[in-house]
């Protein structure tokens, strides 16, 4: 009774820390639901920090339609007066911040030509230009003549603008907004910025339903009222809800399942109660693990967690059965439970040492929940059960005891064959149908709805930047442009090879300091020679006085502005770093090559770069898990004798492969996510073999194993119908790996006992 | 009989002055008032000769220039001939310097090619859509050529951007064409065009 109370008493005191310890740190954490950020990144972390700070990142954009344009233009003017919270980029910005920017630039930058004619002192041609461009009808830029009266500055302005202007493509920019027509159809394109990491669901969430709760209060005022809307905020926010739904559907359908089993199997609510304390404290165990290691908490890694259901039923049964035998049985099965625990985390510790984020999470929160799991049955179960308290239902047994005896049936000739035929057939199968695929653009499936606004506002707004761009790195600022400056040639010859269409450097608005310097002195030359004398003669205005102040990267339009970084001090990161944004591009391996040979310039495409990191970790998890088979056999080799390592061995190779090819057979190609799964059915499989290799009764384990294997599958099955392709591929591996192995199972006890029998 | 012969006078009197006065006519507004005034003004064709004063912010005097616009229904080529030559032309895809004998499109200068087209052009349906048009009276004796101005003038005050980034407003005045254009910058620049016919206008081609 002491020993009773003071179990129960421990355990309520570690509810109690860990509901504290949640309580206190939850509302701190903010939730990720990127599926992009789990993957690895670069090898370098800064590479990682510029793709997610990269202000496209927190862009969205709106396009709203189906009124006049009267009417358009009041709806946006009230959307963005309701919205002061997103930084709203507009035409009107981007003119103040370039009028500011030519201001400053006057006198500092020039044309290529201009450059020449003037170190080639052709001063007769630049007044001619500046004539022709101060009697032409076209507005002059303000103030210009007093620092350039030849006006270098407004021409350079007007090259480098034109990049600008085929931005905008056939849309008029207004104050506020853009607008344009499509099919005849007046429409306002509003761009913003938000505060927020569009990823941090804690956020992005209710920010997302405000936005559109508004458009939708506006459509009641406009019933014509359209919108189209485009930027991550809004798949992060569909990829969090969908996760969030699909993790309680699924964990919901999952417990209700287990409990109408253990309903069916016991007829009572005691086994019943502590089934769901046990599941509970696993995944109150398992949730502070992961609140405790990780800042981050990400949604889809509970998603895959929901497993916890699954294997820690799978200790609840045996605990439950073994306590009805008496404790000499509980004794006797508790090796094999710690032998199973000790499988099942190697097989989840593995995943720790893999770079994804996400399976970690998902490894410390089945390392923590499925100990806290063979915790409760080691020790609440014996004192919370008394010996033949409960009834199991005989259907069950009758269920067990058919299976144990379906398998008696084989003599020994005829078991090695079965397993022989199964292993060889399911491995040609395996190998016939074979193809993995390491994009992870396939990982997550676009919701339709979102993919056809996404192509809507790309017909309206135009040709984008493309996803992927040249990093160029240096030590200094000075030696960055300097360095973009060297790569000009490299990208004027792709261009006019057709695998450019267009570029945007910081280097096209802001010259190096000496440049600036160079091209001062040349014009203060220019200005004291004769034509120049007549030139600021003939303008009536004197000569500019030598400019000191020169134009830096603070001068910049904040749109230039954001392709500079300085990654944060570490091991192998450059001091400074600049984004060449591309347009169209499409460079194969001779451009990566050129590139290569600069030394400073490399081509870098997130997609490309996660998809090969993916391929590396699969590849490593390739090796690992079949390492820890091989470690695993040889061990079980040692303690059971060669013959039955053997035929584990073939048991795990057709629980394997069938498990894989089920996924093959229905046209999908591998991911690592089906690996991930193939560690859990081996994890899973192997513990089904110990159990049926361990002394204990066979149709005694065969029911506790047929048991936990349905709410397993229960388990596990659920996911096979995710949204999410990586989701739904786990989840149909391990659905069919423990179908398999459940089934198949028994016969390991056969060939045992014929194997001994023999002997 | 004299009474009924009286209010006839004074009906047909009264019809005649409300067609030749419509800006005295109570129940237009000004942007209609200023549109009819600008569609009686004959449509300017062919060669142009122009005489440019353009007063620049910074600079003690005007900057002053003559040479020609040829008008063709899709273009507008800006020729200076004095004090130097050079060539530009406007049309609805932008401004299109000449350098080297070709002409070469300016980056941005969409609506402001289009726009110099719509002026001369009369297309009101333009100017409708980007301008606020009044009718104003003629700025005769202000002037800074000092020339008398004749005629009536519409004042435009652009109601957008970018349009709106470059203009405080322009000044069309003409009388029975387009005679004179009047371009005041935000900057702060003015620009005074005056248009006259060329003798030999539907001759002569860039």
């Amino acid at each position: 009774m002491k020993k009773t109370t003071l179990i129960w008493s421990c355990w309520l005191a570690l509810v109690l820390l860990c509901s504290a310890y949640l309580s206190w740190q939850l509302p701190q954490r903010h939730w990720s639901s990127s599926i992009t950020a789990a993957f690895p990144g670069s090898d370098a972390d800064w590479q990682r920090d510029l793709v997610a700070n990269h202000s496209a990142n927190r862009q969205i954009r709106l396009a709203l339609t189906g009124l006049s344009e009267t009417q358009l233009a009041s709806v946006a003017a009230k959307f963005q007066q309701q919205n002061p919270q997103l930084r709203w980029i507009t035409p009107e910005q981007h003119w103040q911040q370039l009028q500011a920017y030519y201001q400053g630039a006057a006198g500092l930058i020039a044309t290529e030509t201009a450059s020449q004619q003037l170190a080639g002192q052709q001063y007769q041609r630049l007044a001619d230009a500046a004539w022709q461009q101060l009697l032409s009808p076209l507005p002059l830029a303000d103030n210009m003549l007093e620092r350039d009266p030849l006006l270098l500055s407004q021409a350079a302005m007007q090259q480098t603008a034109s990049g600008l202007s085929q931005q905008f493509h056939a849309l008029t920019p207004a104050a506020g907004w853009l607008k344009g027509k499509f099919e005849n159809e007046p429409f306002v394109l509003l761009h913003a910025e938000l505060a927020i990491d569009p990823f941090d669901s804690e956020l992005a969430v209710p920010l997302h339903a405000m936005l559109l709760q508004q458009l939708h209060v506006l459509q009641q005022q406009y019933p014509e009222l359209r919108w189209q809307h485009s930027g991550l905020l809004f798949h992060a926010v569909k990829a969090a809800s969908t996760a969030k739904a699909e993790m309680s559907w699924y964990g919901g359908l999952s417990m209700l399942a287990i409990v109408l089993l253990l309903w069916w199997v016991f007829a009572s609510a005691k086994p019943l109660l502590l089934a769901v304390i046990t599941l509970g404290s696993a995944a109150l165990a398992g949730l502070v693990a992961v609140v405790w290691f990780f800042e981050s908490p990400h949604l889809l890694a509970f998603v895959f967690a929901t497993t916890l259901i699954g294997v820690a039923i799978d200790y609840s049964f045996h605990g439950l059965l073994a306590v009805q035998q008496g404790p000499a049985f509980f004794r006797r099965m508790l090796p094999g439970l710690s032998l199973s625990l000790l499988s099942t985390l190697l097989g989840y510790a593995a995943l720790l040492l893999l770079p994804l984020t996400i399976l970690n999470q998902v490894a410390v929160f089945m390392l923590a929940g499925l100990t806290a799991a063979y915790l409760m049955v080691c020790f609440v179960y014996p004192v919370a059960l008394e010996q033949q308290s409960l009834q199991v239902a005989a259907s069950a047994r009758r269920g067990a005891n058919l299976l144990v005896q379906f398998w008696q049936r084989f003599n020994r000739r005829q078991a090695w064959m079965l397993f022989g035929i199964g292993a060889m057939f399911s491995a040609l199968l395996f190998l016939l149908l074979v193809k993995f695929s390491d994009d992870v653009r396939g990982f997550n499936q676009l919701d339709p709805t979102l993919k056809q606004h996404e192509q809507h506002m790309l017909k309206l707004s135009g040709q984008q930047w493309d996803n992927k761009f040249l990093l160029v790195s240096a030590d200094q600022s000075e030696q960055l442009l300097e360095r973009e400056s060297q790569l000009r040639p490299l990208l004027q010859a792709w261009q006019q090879q057709g695998l450019l269409r267009d570029w945007q450097a910081v280097s096209d608005w802001l010259p190096t300091i000496s440049a600036q310097q160079q091209l001062q002195q040349q014009l203060q030359q220019a200005y004291q020679s004769a034509v120049g004398q007549q030139f600021l003669q003939q303008l009536g205005v004197a000569v500019p006085l030598p400019i000191s102040q020169w134009l830096t990267a603070k001068d910049l339009p904040d749109f230039v502005q954001q392709q500079l970084y300085t990654p944060a001090a570490d091991a192998g990161a450059p001091a400074k770093v600049s984004l060449i944004l591309l347009r169209e591009s499409t460079l194969g391996k001779a451009q990566l090559a050129q590139l290569s040979q600069l030394g400073f310039a490399q081509l870098f495409d997130p997609i490309e770069d996660a998809s090969a990191k993916v391929a590396g970790v699969r590849h490593q998890l390739s090796i690992g898990l079949a390492t820890a088979v091989v470690v695993a056999i040889l061990l079980l080799g040692w303690y059971y004798g060669v013959k039955r390592a053997f035929a584990i061995t073939l048991f795990l190779q057709i629980a394997v492969c069938s498990a894989l090819n089920v996924s093959l057979l229905l046209g999908q190609a591998l991911t690592l996510f089906h690996l991930v799964g193939v560690l859990l059915v081996v994890a899973l499989a192997l513990d089904y073999a110990i159990f049926f290799a361990s002394k204990l009764e066979a149709a005694e384990v065969q029911l506790a194993v047929g048991l936990s294997a349905i709410t397993s599958m229960l388990a596990f099955g659920m996911l096979a119908f995710s949204q999410t392709p990586v989701i739904a591929g786990f989840g149909q591996t391990i659905l069919t790996g423990i179908l398999v192995a459940v089934l198949t199972a028994p016969l390991i006890t056969r060939i045992g006992n014929l194997e001994t029998q023999g002997r | 009989m004299n009474w009924r012969l009286g209010f006839l006078l004074w009906v047909l009197a009264s019809a005649s002055a409300a067609a030749a006065a419509p800006v005295s006519d109570k129940a237009q507004t000004p942007q209609a008032t200023a549109l009819q005034q600008m569609a009686s003004w004959q449509l300017p064709q062919g060669k142009l000769l122009f005489t440019q004063q353009k007063w620049i912010r910074g600079l003690k005097r005007p900057l002053k220039s003559q040479g020609y616009l040829q008008l063709s229904p899709q273009s507008l080529d800006w020729v200076t001939e004095q004090p130097v030559q050079s060539a530009v032309r406007l049309d609805k895809q932008g401004v299109q310097q000449q350098l080297a004998g070709t002409f070469q499109l300016q980056a941005g200068t969409e609506l402001i090619g289009h726009l110099m087209l719509a002026v001369l052009q009369q297309d009101q349906a333009f100017l409708q859509q980007y301008f606020s048009l009044q009718p104003v009276q003629s700025s005769a004796g202000q002037a800074p050529s000092g020339q008398e101005q004749t005629g009536q003038c519409v004042q435009l005050v652009p109601l957008q951007a970018p349009l709106t980034n470059f203009y405080r407003h322009i000044v069309l005045c003409g009388e029975g064409s387009l005679s004179r254009i009047e371009l005041i910058e935000l900057a702060g620049n003015r620009s005074e065009i005056l248009l006259t016919a060329a003798p030999d206008s539907a001759k002569t081609a860039l």
